[in-house]
């Protein structure tokens, strides 16, 4: 990302730190900001286990970051500081909801977060492996991620239209999502060794 | 030992939100006893993620990364935020960007989206601005879709058609699921589509293949009112408590934001297929604007339907039967009723024998009371009324006997006859009706042994109509 019109001062503690005139802060912000906005999705989109209202908590936490844009140090990473906002947010979700309708306890919320938070991958990288990995799929496994992703199209009803239990359906998402997420592992990997 | 077959499954059923009550219940106690499964579980949330991501779609339609509500008032910690987000050209350069984002990583192995729905039918719509009429009327999943007036039809593939009206602001998610922020909506769903859903502010209505009716607002309850069959409800994404329940057909309900449930007394509907309920009493067109009782929540659910000019030969009679009025013989209704206003009662209303019935009327009016000839006429009705000599009928299906359906045109397949009752209102008002019986009879289904004495005199329940006097 380039720096353009900074201009450098000293401030009090004797650090040396970048400053932008407000529109190019505000410009640069909003690269930030759209750049990281398939992590700050599928970090909540994690959290909430697929509720519907991923969208509004991306959409209060992008509130949130604009209303502390000011605040924001552009010589530290974007990630860390907008996960932490995105965490809030998805607490004060998660208390909105009330106890009996959350799935996952305080302690495994928290546990879940510390474990996705353990792989600093970014979603960018990720997306890319993805799409090679998905061309790797069977034919039939692609149906079934189409199905499901593309049309959206719930369990149930995709075992209503295939005949297959809605048992089967699950067990056969649950070993291609583990299957592309270890062919996403391996493509970094790969990557990352040449 | 857990059953990790069965946890995946609960998994997906989360994920694609059609998950229960019990089986969120059996998911928690299974997690919460098996913390080992976390990493497993992040992997397949993670994965989900990112595929949800890949699978969505940006077009000038769906604003999925935008703020959709106002900002905060001024007098806010967001104030500030304020002006940034009237920067359209600040939101317009995320917009480009996220939408440049995602079609790099977006949907290349997916070359399309699939259509879902059709606009098969839209009259005077006045569209919000970049919330315009699909391409080719034709839906991609997900849509968004604002309108300021008018009225859309959509049919989705999976066999459900939904009608929208008025001010409205909704996303087609999938073609079983709809999010319905704003606006009054229709849906109407053959068996092979059970299973859509309309997922409101403060409740998620799930249709078990029927006619239902939701109205949702930016502050207000959403109602929920059931036309034919049946739809189980649970607590939508904005409520915050959890509650499970099923509407049948004549049951109508409104969920605030705090998860109480009230009753919905009346319900309107027009023939273009929209909806309203009538909490505050009908103006202009209708001479009788409102119908209450005195039953609250725990003893019924069910409304009135007003229909305005609607008393005609296969008029409906109740919300919640097939029942049909009709005049004795081929000529039809009595020319005193023909196009009365008129009110959908319920059927089962004839057991409570505590009901109080207050009709309101807006104008000078003639008020019928049609009263089954098989039951002597209640104290409340002789006092108040006169009988007119007139009778008509009523086409009742029987369910438990294939051969007796209901017939089309007057004269045909009358089951019972009810007297006509009427009472003369010079003044605009409330006239308070009472119970269809008194102690002296038993609904239809009580053994004919029992009371004794007082052998078992059935009936259906009376119908309400009222006409201008000028």
């Amino acid at each position: 990302m380039q720096h353009t019109s900074t201009i450098s001062a000293w401030s009090g503690d004797g650090m040396a730190k970048e400053r932008h005139s407000p529109h190019d802060s505000t410009t640069r912000f909003v690269e930030y900001l759209t750049a990281h906005q398939p992590d700050l999705y599928a970090y909540i989109n994690t959290l909430l286990a697929g509720d519907p209202s991923v969208s509004d908590v991306l959409q209060d936490t992008n509130l949130d970051l604009w209303a502390r844009a000011g605040d924001f140090d552009f010589n530290r990473p974007f990630l860390p500081w907008g996960l932490g906002f995105a965490y809030q947010r998805v607490l004060a979700f998660r208390k909105s909801r009330g106890r009996s309708r959350l799935v996952f306890s305080d302690q495994m919320a928290q546990l879940i977060s510390d474990i996705y938070l353990s792989d600093t991958t970014p979603t960018d990288a990720r997306l890319t492996a993805l799409q090679e990995c998905i061309g790797k799929l069977s034919r039939p496994q692609n149906e079934l991620i189409r199905l499901r992703y593309v049309d959206r199209v719930s369990v149930q009803s995709i075992s209503q239209r295939s005949g297959r239990t809605a048992n089967q359906i699950s067990a056969q998402l649950y070993r291609i999502r583990r299957a592309l997420a270890k062919c996403i592992t391996r493509a970094l990997a790969t990557e990352s060794q040449q | 030992m857990i059953d990790e077959q069965r946890c995946w499954e609960l998994i997906d059923q989360l994920l694609d939100g059609s998950i229960g009550d019990s089986e969120r219940t059996e998911l928690s106690q299974i997690l919460d006893s098996h913390p080992e499964l976390a990493s497993e579980l992040t992997e397949q949330l993670k994965m989900h993620s990112l595929l949800s991501w890949r699978c969505r779609k940006i077009d000038p339609g769906n604003r999925p990364l935008l703020p959709r509500r106002q900002a905060p008032s001024a007098s806010s910690p967001r104030s500030a935020l304020k002006h940034l987000v009237k920067q359209k050209w600040l939101w317009a350069a995320v917009v480009i960007a996220a939408a440049s984002l995602s079609i790099w990583a977006g949907p290349l192995y997916f070359s399309r989206n699939p259509i879902i729905a059709e606009v098969v039918d839209e009259q005077v719509v006045e569209w919000r601005e970049g919330f315009g009429p699909p391409k080719d009327r034709s839906i991609v999943s997900p849509r968004s879709l604002e309108m300021k007036s008018g009225m859309l039809a959509i049919r989705f593939h999976s066999g459900a058609t939904l009608s929208v009206s008025g001010d409205v602001s909704m996303q087609v998610q999938s073609e079983e699921r709809i999010r319905l922020d704003r606006g009054c909506a229709v849906a109407q769903v053959s068996q092979a589509a059970r299973g859509f859903t309309i997922l409101a502010p403060y409740v998620r209505v799930v249709d078990l293949g029927t006619n239902f009716g939701v109205v949702a607002g930016d502050d207000r309850p959403t109602q929920v009112a059931v036309f034919s069959g049946t739809v189980e409800l649970s607590a939508g994404s904005h409520s915050t408590s959890n509650f499970h329940e099923k509407l049948a057909a004549g049951e109508g309900v409104q969920v605030g934001p705090d998860g109480l449930v009230a009753r919905l007394m009346n319900v309107r509907r027009n023939s273009k297929g929209t909806w309203s309920s009538v909490d505050k009493p009908l103006s202009s067109d209708a001479t009788i604007v409102s119908v209450r009782d005195n039953l609250d929540l725990s003893r019924c659910r069910k409304y009135y339907e007003l229909i305005p000019r609607g008393l005609r030969d296969d008029a409906p009679a109740y919300v919640d039967s097939h029942a049909q009025w009709n005049g004795l013989m081929i000529t039809g209704l009595p020319d005193f009723l023909r196009d009365a206003d008129y009110v959908k009662t319920f059927d089962d209303m004839q057991v409570i024998l505590d009901l109080t019935i207050s009709v309101q009327l807006s104008r000078p009016a003639m008020l019928y009371v049609l009263f089954d000839r098989r039951a002597a006429p209640p104290r409340w009705l002789t006092s108040q009324f006169e009988d007119t000599g007139a009778d008509i009928g009523l086409d009742a299906a029987d369910e438990f006997d294939v051969q007796n359906t209901i017939a089309v045109g007057a004269g045909q397949s009358i089951d019972h006859v009810f007297s006509v009752w009427q009472k003369r209102c010079p003044t605009p008002g409330i006239v308070q009706l009472g119970p269809a019986g008194d102690k002296s009879w038993r609904p239809r289904s009580a053994p004919a042994d029992e009371g004794g004495e007082n052998p078992p005199r059935p009936r259906g329940m009376y119908g309400i109509a009222a006409k201008p006097l000028d």
